[in-house]
């Protein structure tokens, strides 16, 4: 009988144990099927600092219909599995939300080895369903260069107004241009002043499908030598492009000075990019302009100045 | 031949009397103008013998409006000897213009000589304590200007003399005082700014190959020794030239300098920084940020980086001290502090034109912020709010705010845009640059000023105000509103004159919600408001029209004060944090804090609330504000299960702002109602034109009372459930203040004797009681009235604030006023309850 109690006992306490710490486990999911973003998260968070629970929390976080849920479920299974990580992360490419999209790419990005890496940022340029994380994409995997180019009318410390006090415009004729099918002139040295071009086409300013690529959507790039006059004073330098169709890469004498890189949407917008530092005054200048086109006509098809600003 | 020996006697004698004149030279160059009442008041003569003969028993007298001569022994003047001699000046007299006449005796040679001068003098009003009402510039006469409202002129003329290296100081220096006596005379007092920017020829910041920065990266090296010490001589030259005189009274120390402050590559500077950080500036440093951290090799996904990052270390190191500026500013501030023996304010503005990050302006006493009042007239309360941020980092530091009367004609109204129908004013300024701000814009941006606890207002480009038809300013700032003025006019004597005392006083309420200014996404990440622009920006407005009350935090408060009563914090652009914050951040809302995140916000802080940035488009701005009310509506709604702000509005174009004083609520409401208008409206960028609105504003308090202070009027409320609501009315762009109290006012007391004699003082005790009896202990508005026998208001009429339960005031009827019955009203400004009292003042 004493021992019959006992084992009731040892059963009764044991079962208490498994009561408390399932309510317990019960408590913390608690909230994570709400519908309130603010209590679905905060059960989240609670999940993610139980050891025991954070693992499970992360692998059904990363499908959660919540994209805060998503976005943080992919930088915790990823800061915990690293390489190991990236099977899974490639099966989340096709996301809908930026939120999420944006730490892929991170991820992808942060990948130690390049193959690692590329194998995550194609995955992404290949199917994922937003157009800007495609574009982002394939760019980190195969073209780098970028610049934040920063205006000096735009440079929120500076409180007073530029006006244009000298402009000189490029020619509209005589630019040096080669179709890039390969997306590889990067690799060629396209961009640098002293690169041989002789043997490029000569286009006038406008769209290269009247000038024998007529079909042709892709790179193509643009160079052209122009004589800069003895310096002039005044507070800034400016390349102004009337209008690149659709976005622009620009290298002044071999180095990168910024992009035009809106998409589609950029093939009719007027832009700017500061070269105070790199224009050189007095002497001869080279412009090279790397330009995709995703669709119609494409190319510089509007007149390129240079700005001295006061 | 007789009448030719007299001619030559004559001449001779005339000669000598000539002569005479020319040996002893007498005059008053320093002040002439005293404050009434003003204690141990003398008027300096400086004496000079200009002879080759030794001059002695020098004797100075002089004699203040006919009262008998005061006389003073001064010994003996050798040759080109130069003496200061003291007339004491009776101040005890009735503001105004008197004469005074000076003598000096001496004798030359054994024989007695005189010369004599005459001069008039100026009694000054009374120094009241009030909001000081700073114009940036000084037309020539500041008369209009001081009818507008405005209680200072700030100039750059003093200091000029020595920045400018000016021929003849002296003599400029003598002329200003005679402007500063008439300032002091009409109660104005004058700020300058010594503004050492154009060192930067002499002193230039340098690049990485050694060569100076070009074009508008121009800036002075504030680390230079030579620099800093040719800096700290100027400021000390034009300290000692003006310290005499009382109307000039502060001065800013320089503003935009830190615009193009950039990294120097100096050898003093690179020293010194692997001196105190023990290794070189990192390679990757090249601007005023680091590269964005996309860039960055091996920048961690977390976004979170080390206290020690080389990059935020040299970063942080750089726009607290290492770009020379704060330390600069801290030298000249400590000189004008050592040289003046009496109350003197240093300034610095623009406070917040810099990444989030203590220090700016080094230890001025304020911290000041300009910004302008378009597209939204609100954008006052967001750099306001930064600046207290800025400010927090100095323990007493105060702070004041600017709005500028002038707009950028290409924000506004661009010169060569098409429009249907130009605007009247075209046509009269078709070239006109900077032209005036809306009126309705200035209104709103003023009752918003004042809103938030500042010690001083400010406003720049008065040309766009009043014409200066004195001076020729073709291609400036031109007026274009006239508008404008009055608007200015009608809230600058009716409110801030009349409140100015409570404004500077009541507290500001700690924050509940507050926005996180990142330091740190500034550097890796290129964000920052600078002061006046961005989504970080805009979100500190998205939170204002949805009554949020929103404050500005930085990473170093977090770190050094935690949150104490925050409950939201806001993360906009919060790219990257420093580990210590991440932490704190995480740590906060483990403890019930809510955390409003957007897009941008490091992975590893999972928002209770997520909202998407808004991007601002300048040609639709009406489109931007709704789209930045309809988010922080919803954030508002999306928190109501969590959290209640403790002040609300029926619509959101009602933007409030509660200040407290123990238990009275300051309550201040601006309608911020706007359309397209007649003025700027058909250029499509800026709503300019204030609209009628109406609804209530609710708190999260029992009132027995609720004034209206600027009316003196008490008004309808409904207070029940723990709130009070109360409807509100507003005409275009108006604002309101409602002071909430626990009970009604009662009654006013005052205590005083029933009688004075004149030139002596007597004290005047001031109460407001309330219907229990019980005097109001917390900060409340009262006007002192005093007329005297002729029954003319005397200038120790004042607006006052009551503290502690009482004003008290001192004052001195003058010696030369007619005797007889004084009468005494102090009047409470909320309720408009008064009581009068008359003081018989004796001979």
């Amino acid at each position: 009988m004493r021992k019959y109690v006992t084992m009731h006992k040892a059963t009764f306490i044991l079962l208490t144990f498994v009561l408390v710490f399932a309510a317990w486990g019960a408590e913390k999911s608690k909230g994570i099927a709400d519908n309130d973003p603010a209590i679905r998260r905060a059960a989240f968070r609670r999940l993610l600092d139980d050891p025991e629970k954070a693992r499970q929390a992360v692998i059904a976080g990363l499908r959660d219909e919540d994209r805060v849920i998503r976005k943080r479920s992919v930088y915790e299974y990823y800061s915990g599995n690293g390489v190991k990580a990236l099977p899974e992360l490639v099966k989340l490419v096709k996301d809908p939300e930026p939120l999420v999209m944006d730490i892929l790419l991170s991820c992808g990005k942060d990948l130690k080895e390049k193959h690692d890496s590329i194998v995550l940022l194609s995955a992404i340029a290949k199917v994922s369903v937003l157009e800007n994380i495609r574009r982002q994409a394939d760019k980190m995997a195969n073209f780098t260069f970028y610049r934040d180019n920063k205006r000096l009318k735009d440079n929120p410390a500076f409180d007073h107004d530029l006006i244009t006090a000298r402009l000189f415009q490029l020619p509209l004729d005589g630019w040096r241009f080669r179709a890039d099918a390969a997306m590889d002139g990067h690799t060629k040295g396209y961009f640098k002043k002293d690169f041989d071009d002789s043997k490029w086409k000569i286009l006038k300013i406008g769209n290269w499908e009247d000038q024998g690529y007529s079909g042709y959507d892709g790179i193509g790039w643009y160079r052209i030598s122009f004589d800069m006059p003895d310096k002039k004073d005044g507070e800034a330098v400016e390349l102004a492009f009337e209008a690149v169709d659709e976005s622009a890469w620009v290298w002044l004498n071999g180095i990168y000075i910024g992009q035009h890189d809106l998409g589609p949407s950029g093939w009719d917008k007027p832009f700017w990019l500061d070269v105070t530092k790199e224009i050189e005054w007095g002497k001869k200048n080279v412009l090279v302009v790397r330009v995709e086109d995703t669709a119609q006509a494409g190319g510089i098809w509007r007149p390129v100045s240079v700005e001295l600003l006061k | 031949m007789k009448r030719l020996f007299f001619l030559f006697i004559l001449a001779a004698l005339s000669m000598t009397a000539i002569a005479m004149e020319m040996e002893m030279e007498m005059a008053v160059p320093g002040r002439r103008a005293f404050i009434r009442n003003e204690k141990n008041a003398i008027l300096e003569v400086c004496l000079k013998n200009n002879g080759k003969a030794e001059l002695d028993g020098i004797k100075l007298g002089g004699s203040i409006n006919g009262a008998p001569v005061v006389s003073q022994a001064l010994g003996r003047l050798t040759h080109n000897g130069k003496l200061t001699g003291s007339i004491p000046v009776e101040t005890h007299l009735m503001p105004g213009t008197y004469p005074c006449n000076l003598k000096v005796e001496y004798s030359l040679n054994g024989k007695p000589h005189e010369k004599t001068l005459e001069l008039a003098f100026m009694i000054g009003t009374e120094e009241h304590d009030r909001m000081p009402v700073i114009s940036w510039g000084s037309p020539t006469d500041f008369s209009p200007f001081q009818q507008l409202g405005f209680t200072h002129a700030l100039s750059w003329g003093y200091a000029h003399v020595y920045v400018r290296k000016r021929p003849n100081p002296e003599f400029l220096i003598e002329g200003h005082y005679r402007a500063l006596d008439k300032m002091l005379a009409a109660g104005i007092r004058a700020y300058d700014l010594i503004h050492v920017a154009y060192m930067h020829e002499k002193y230039p910041r340098v690049g990485r190959d050694g060569q100076p920065y070009q074009e508008a990266h121009k800036n002075f090296d504030a680390t230079n020794p030579d620099g800093l010490h040719e800096t700290c001589e100027v400021t000390e030259k034009i300290i000692n030239a003006y310290k005499s005189h009382p109307a000039y009274a502060g001065t800013g120390i320089n503003s935009e300098v830190r615009d193009n402050s950039r990294p120097s590559f100096s050898e003093l500077q690179l020293k010194e920084y692997r001196r105190k950080f023990g290794h070189d500036i990192p390679q990757e440093v090249d601007g005023r940020s680091a590269s964005h951290y996309t860039r960055l090799k091996g920048f961690p996904v977390s976004r979170v980086v080390e206290q020690d990052d080389p990059l935020l270390q040299y970063y942080t190191w750089f726009w607290k001290e290492g770009d020379g500026w704060n330390p600069l500013h801290s030298a000249m501030h400590d000189i004008c502090k050592k040289l003046m023996k009496r109350p003197f304010k240093t300034f610095y503005d623009p406070a917040v034109r810099v990444p989030p990050v203590w220090g700016n302006g080094g230890r001025t006493d304020m911290l000041s912020h300009w910004t302008y009042g378009y597209p939204d007239p609100i954008n006052i309360a967001a750099s306001t709010e930064e600046t207290f941020a800025m400010a927090a980092g100095r323990k007493g530091q105060e702070v004041a705010n600017m709005t500028q009367i002038i707009a950028y004609r290409s924000l506004t109204a661009p010169i060569g845009n098409r429009v249907a129908n130009h605007p009247g004013w075209v046509a009269k300024e078709p070239d006109a640059k900077y032209i005036t701000l809306a009126p309705d814009l200035m209104r709103i941006a003023l009752w918003t000023q004042i809103s938030r606890k500042v010690s001083a207002i400010m406003f720049h480009g008065h040309d766009s105000l009043i014409v200066d038809t004195q001076v020729n300013r073709e291609g400036m700032y031109r007026c274009t509103n006239h508008e404008t003025e009055k608007v200015m006019k009608d809230i600058l004597l009716n409110v801030v004159k009349k409140l100015g005392p409570v404004l500077k006083r009541v507290p500001e309420r700690r924050h509940q919600v507050a926005v996180l200014e990142s330091f740190a996404s500034s550097v890796f990440a290129g964000r920052g408001t600078w002061g006046w622009s961005g989504w970080g920006f805009d979100s500190i407005l998205m939170l204002l029209w949805a009554n949020l009350s929103p404050g500005v935090i930085y990473e170093e408060t977090i770190l050094r004060d935690g949150f104490g009563p925050l409950r939201v914090l806001v993360m906009p652009h919060c790219d990257v944090l420093p580990r210590p914050v991440y932490e704190a951040v995480l740590e906060f809302q483990k403890q019930g804090g809510l955390i409003v995140g957007d897009e941008f916000l490091v992975p590893g802080i999972t928002p209770d609330l997520q909202i998407d940035s808004i991007q601002r488009s300048r040609e639709k701005p009406l489109e931007t504000k709704a789209a930045l009310v309809a988010t922080g509506l919803e954030i508002r709604e999306r928190l109501k299960p969590y959290f209640k702000p403790y002040v609300a509005a029926s619509n959101p174009d009602i933007v409030t702002h509660v200040r407290s004083s123990g238990n009275a609520d300051y309550l201040f409401a601006v309608n911020d109602k706007r359309t397209f208008g007649d003025y700027w409206g058909a250029y499509g960028l800026v709503a300019e034109k204030g609209l009628p609105n109406s609804g209530t504003v609710t708190v999260n308090r029992i009132a027995g009372a609720v004034y209206d202070p600027v009316r003196s009027v008490a008004v309808d409320f409904k207070s029940d459930g723990g709130t009070t609501t109360i409807p509100v009315k507003f005409g275009p762009g108006d604002g309101a203040l409602f002071i909430l109290l626990p009970k009604p006012v009662g009654f006013v007391t005052v205590d005083m004797p029933e009688s004075v004699c004149a030139g002596a003082s007597f004290m005047v005790k001031a109460q407001v009681l309330d219907s229990s009896g019980e005097p109001i202990r917390t900060i409340h508005p009262v006007i002192l009235e005093f007329r005297n026998a002729d029954g003319v208001l005397t200038d120790d009429s004042t607006s006052a604030a009551l503290e502690n339960g009482s004003y008290v005031q001192t004052v001195v009827p003058p010696l030369n006023g007619k005797k007889g019955a004084w009468n005494v009203t102090v009047r409470d400004s909320a309720s408009g309850k008064s009581i009068s009292k008359t003081i018989r003042v004796t001979e």
